[in-house]
């Protein structure tokens, strides 16, 4: 199939057929929207591509306004030529002599003409009025399938029935609701479907089409958990020392922190936005509430000593096992030497490297600052609400996203494990001195991302 | 970047794509080089030293705290063979086991991991910058994650075993070359026939190599004490060398070149995991659906200058004398009522939106005996003004001698639905559209007919 399908966008001014493109295409940069009447002014064209071939091209075009007297105009132009519909619509579009003060509309009958389907977008909330009804009439005479989309039925839409019935009235049975604010992915699909059985020789790309657009949606879900689980591990590690009993050296400590933190959540955010394909300007964090405060990590809390004991061992036991094959190799003549100079070695080296910086704090009279608890849940409950809003907000979408952190939704508590698993390990911290990013590191994060997905969905 | 985006192909082709780009940064390549090299050389010196291990062994085992007497060194066989092969056998059993029962958690063996770990601390102090790091991370991914990197640690380990096992042969090959061995075995529990089961067993492959092995008057004739019958140490020699290289370098070969080829078969079909967020970034740039934008038959005329909103008058001007009438352009029957209660006495024209109904009023204006003196035209704010209303206005103008007044209802729903700079905006628009039609803004005003509460000016509006 090397043939593109034409699809021209096409409806009454001011009904967001722009922005139906901007939606369906991901491109909120496209063409021009706003709440007044005949914004479009021209035909704009993109097209999507699979796999580097075009297999799809959207035509915007300009609303109609003054349908009836299209209707009329068009009546008196196919009497006095004597000519079919068809031809008399061909001939309209083509000159510009024909036209009499209705070149928008003049320019979206051109393109109908070339199209081989048209979604003609409806805006659910008004009724049927004679207008619409001259439109339908018209569209029926250009002999080319329509599929009807009713857009702004969230949250209200009275008129959905009303729409309907005369729709099925012209003999246009399949309907689409999609709303090309607040993006549901399951009408984006069911709306590929309705257009494949428009076209059917299409119909294969289609489907691949619809592959690839779930694909890169799972994609995206995906990355955007593991975007979360990255700055909750590196918010909840972050720690920044300061001299104990030193007033002012706290303070400053706590305003590094707060900077850092508020500069890895912006970061994050912008990370967010554009994976998703928003801007900058969708949306800016609110400030945070920063309590901050000492963390001293008591090195006798048992979970502490309980984690302790077990890294000791582990290392004790990679270390000894590791001597023990090297003596056996030598059959016996190291004499066990190797083993216990590498259970040795394994047990000093990791625990210097895990716990050596923090007794030596403790030892010069040095505390650490982290992360409240009250502020990292704010944090974990604003990224999930942002990605979550992302997740449901159309690329026609104009307003600034609304993206309250919603509680009760228990992601803190089944996260709490995780995060205190991270609070152990300030060098997981991407805002720690000389990060590293361990292959634990990786594994928390990715069970953090499990978590997170799970509650989006 | 652009390279990989006009690539065709999966989001996972671009990223590949890009990563080569990316990598064909020459500090890169030399960083990645010198990663490489160190690793190879550390690999290099742990079979050197390994070799080092097993030569070091063979010679205890075979010339260690034996008796050693004129004629030759007495050793005890098996227990020779075992001490030289027996670790190698059990480490090999439990990495196959291991690899063939819990494929997901298997890891490429103690000594692999112990390399590895080795070379990251090494890694660490040899170079710093940022390419050190990138390249670090990237070998240490691809060496310590997953199934390339299970295939490539156990190649190490068994490098490191197969090291090992070469020093032992080459030792035993040595000592049997320069000294007089006397190949025994003793038991205190077991017979004879044992250990000649166990040496058809052990001689059977190399038997069917054709080297000539021990066989049953060999074994009986050396059970030690006892008349140890000379003549057998060459058939004894042949087959510890055998077992050695057989049993013992040869597998650890044979697994090396498998590994060898499973970790390639493994690099050429993991797919990348591109839901990582690092590669996540990647997939707004890389993968766009839309592959291009462009503007048809662009407008030759200038978009119009924002319509300026005149000021409406709060209370509308009373009609002149005269009839007034009374018309509801494309809106629904408000909430108060059609016609309003302030306009019972005026002529209603009823609600209309089509054409037919425009002709039916147009004619009825025309053929009243009496000039209008005033026609009310309701609109609906929460409508688009567009061309069709302009030129139904127009249409009325015309037939009423100019004498529309635009009234404006349902500006409530209206600031519900778009909030209020566009319901503003609206405003105007529908100012604009009147004024295009010919109604001065002094015969337009905003009274919302579903709620009440605006009797008086629509009283004005309408007259006594
Ligand atoms: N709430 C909501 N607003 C929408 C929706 N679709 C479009 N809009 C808004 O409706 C207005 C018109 O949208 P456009 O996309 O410019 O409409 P259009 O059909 O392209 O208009 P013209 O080009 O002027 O014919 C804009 O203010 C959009 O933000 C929707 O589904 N829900
Ligand atoms: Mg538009």
């Amino acid at each position: 199939m090397t043939q593109c399908l034409d699809i021209a966008v096409i409806g009454h001014t001011n009904t967001g057929k722009t922005s139906l493109m901007r939606t369906l295409t991901r491109r909120r940069d496209f063409g021009e929207v706003s709440a007044h009447p005949a914004t479009t002014r021209h035909v704009e064209m993109a097209e999507l591509a699979l796999g580097g071939e075009t297999v799809l091209r959207l035509f915007d075009t300009p609303g109609f306004e003054d349908s009836s007297g299209l209707l009329s105009h068009i009546e008196a132009l196919k009497a006095a030529r004597n000519e079919d519909w068809i031809e008399t619509i061909e001939a309209f579009a083509a000159t510009p002599d024909l036209q009499a003060g209705f070149t928008q509309e003049a320019k979206a009958l051109g393109q109908i003409l070339a199209s081989a389907v048209l979604l003609y977008v409806i805006d659910a909330r008004d009724p049927v009025r004679a207008k619409h009804r001259d439109e339908l009439e018209l569209l029926g005479r250009c002999a080319r399938p329509v599929l009807p989309i009713l857009n702004f039925v969230a949250p209200e839409a009275q008129q959905q029935t009303a729409w309907r019935d005369q729709l099925a009235r012209v003999n246009m049975h399949a309907v689409v609701a999609f709303d090309t604010v607040v993006y549901n992915q399951a009408d984006e699909l069911t709306l590929y479907t309705k257009i494949a059985t428009l076209a059917d020789p299409y119909e294969p790309m289609l489907t691949r089409l619809m592959d690839e657009l779930a694909a890169a949606r799972a994609a995206q879900r995906r990355a955007s958990a593991v975007m979360v689980a990255e700055l909750i591990v590196d918010i909840a590690a972050a720690r920044r020392p300061y001299k104990a009993n030193d007033d002012a050296a706290k303070t400053a400590a706590a305003a590094d922190l707060k900077d850092a933190v508020r500069r890895r959540e912006q970061q994050a955010v912008t990370a967010l936005l554009h994976l998703n394909r928003f801007g900058d300007e969708d949306y800016s964090p609110p400030d945070l509430p920063f309590a901050g405060g000492a963390w001293q990590e008591d090195l006798f809390d048992p979970l502490v000593l309980e984690r302790f004991s077990f890294d000791a061992t582990k290392a004790l036991a990679a270390g000894a096992t590791a001597g023990l094959a090297i003596d056996l190799m030598t059959g016996g003549l190291t004499l066990g030497a190797a083993a216990l100079t590498g259970a040795a070695a394994g047990f000093t080296i990791d625990t210097a490297r895990r716990y050596g910086g923090r007794l030596i704090a403790l030892a010069t009279g040095m505390a650490e600052m982290a992360v409240d608890e009250p502020t990292l849940n704010l944090i974990i409950a604003r990224e999930t609400a942002l990605t979550a809003a992302l997740f449901r907000r159309g690329h026609g979408a104009q307003g600034p996203i609304a993206a309250d952190p919603v509680d009760g939704t228990g992601l803190q508590e089944r996260l709490a494990p995780l995060t205190r698993q991270a609070r152990r390990h300030p060098k997981w911290s991407s805002l720690a001195a000389n990060p590293r990013k361990t292959a634990s590191r990786v594994s928390l994060v990715a069970r953090m991302a499990d978590t997170i997905e799970t509650a989006l969905s | 970047m652009t390279r990989a985006r006009g690539t065709p192909g999966s989001l996972e082709h671009k990223i590949i794509i890009r990563a080569e780009t990316l990598a064909a940064d020459q500090r890169m390549q030399n960083e990645l080089a010198r990663l490489w090299r160190l690793l190879r050389r550390l690999s290099y010196v742990a079979m050197v030293i390994a070799a080092i291990a097993g030569a070091a062994t063979a010679r205890t085992v075979l010339a260690g705290a034996a008796a050693n007497s004129a004629d030759g060194i007495t050793v005890n066989f098996f227990w020779a063979l075992a001490s030289l092969l027996g670790l190698h056998i059990l480490a090999f059993v439990v990495w196959l086991l291991l690899v063939i029962l819990l494929p997901s958690t298997a890891q490429g063996g103690i000594l692999g991991a112990l390399l590895l770990w080795l070379w990251r601390q090494l890694a660490a102090r040899v170079a710093t910058g940022r390419q050190r790091a990138a390249a670090v991370a990237a070998i240490v991914t691809i060496w310590g994650q997953g199934r390339t990197g299970r295939w490539l640690l156990s190649i190490l380990s068994h490098g490191v075993w197969a090291g090992y096992l070469f020093g032992a042969l080459a030792m035993t090959f040595a000592l049997l070359s320069a000294q007089r061995f006397n190949f025994v075995w003793q038991t205190t529990i077991l017979d004879a026939g044992a250990y000649t089961a166990l040496t058809a067993g052990l001689a059977a492959l190399p038997g069917a190599l054709g080297l000539t092995m021990p066989g049953q008057t060999a074994v009986l004739a050396a059970q030690w004490p006892g008349p140890v019958a000379a003549g057998n140490e060459t058939l004894w020699s042949t087959l510890l060398v055998a077992a050695l290289l057989l049993y013992g370098l040869l597998p650890r070969l044979l697994a090396m070149a498998a590994c060898y080829a499973l970790a390639r078969r493994a690099a050429r079909t993991t797919p990348l995991d591109v839901s990582q967020a690092g590669y996540a970034r990647l997939i707004p740039l890389l993968a766009p659906q839309v592959a291009a934008t462009q503007v048809i038959d662009p407008d030759g005329a200038a978009t119009p200058p924002p319509a300026t909103m005149p000021d409406l008058p709060h209370q509308p001007q009373p009609p002149p004398p005269g009839p007034v009438y009374l018309l509801g352009w494309e809106i629904d029957t408000p909430a108060t009522g059609w016609p309003p209660a302030a306009a019972n006495h005026v002529h209603d024209l009823g609600l209309c939106d089509s054409r037919d109904d425009l002709a039916r009023v147009v004619s009825a204006l025309r053929e009243d005996s009496q000039s209008p003196a005033r026609l009310v035209v309701v609109v609906d704010l929460r409508h688009t003004p567009d061309r069709g209303v302009t030129a139904a206005l127009q249409a009325l103008q015309n037939a009423c001698a100019h004498r529309v007044f635009l009234l404006f209802t349902g500006a409530a729903a209206l600031q519900d639905r778009l909030g209020q700079s566009d319901a503003a905006g609206r405003l105007a628009d529908w100012v604009a559209a009147g004024r295009q039609a010919g109604v001065e803004p002094y015969a337009m005003a905003a009274i919302d007919l579903d709620t009440p509460g605006d009797e008086a000016r629509l009283a004005r509006l309408f007259g006594p």
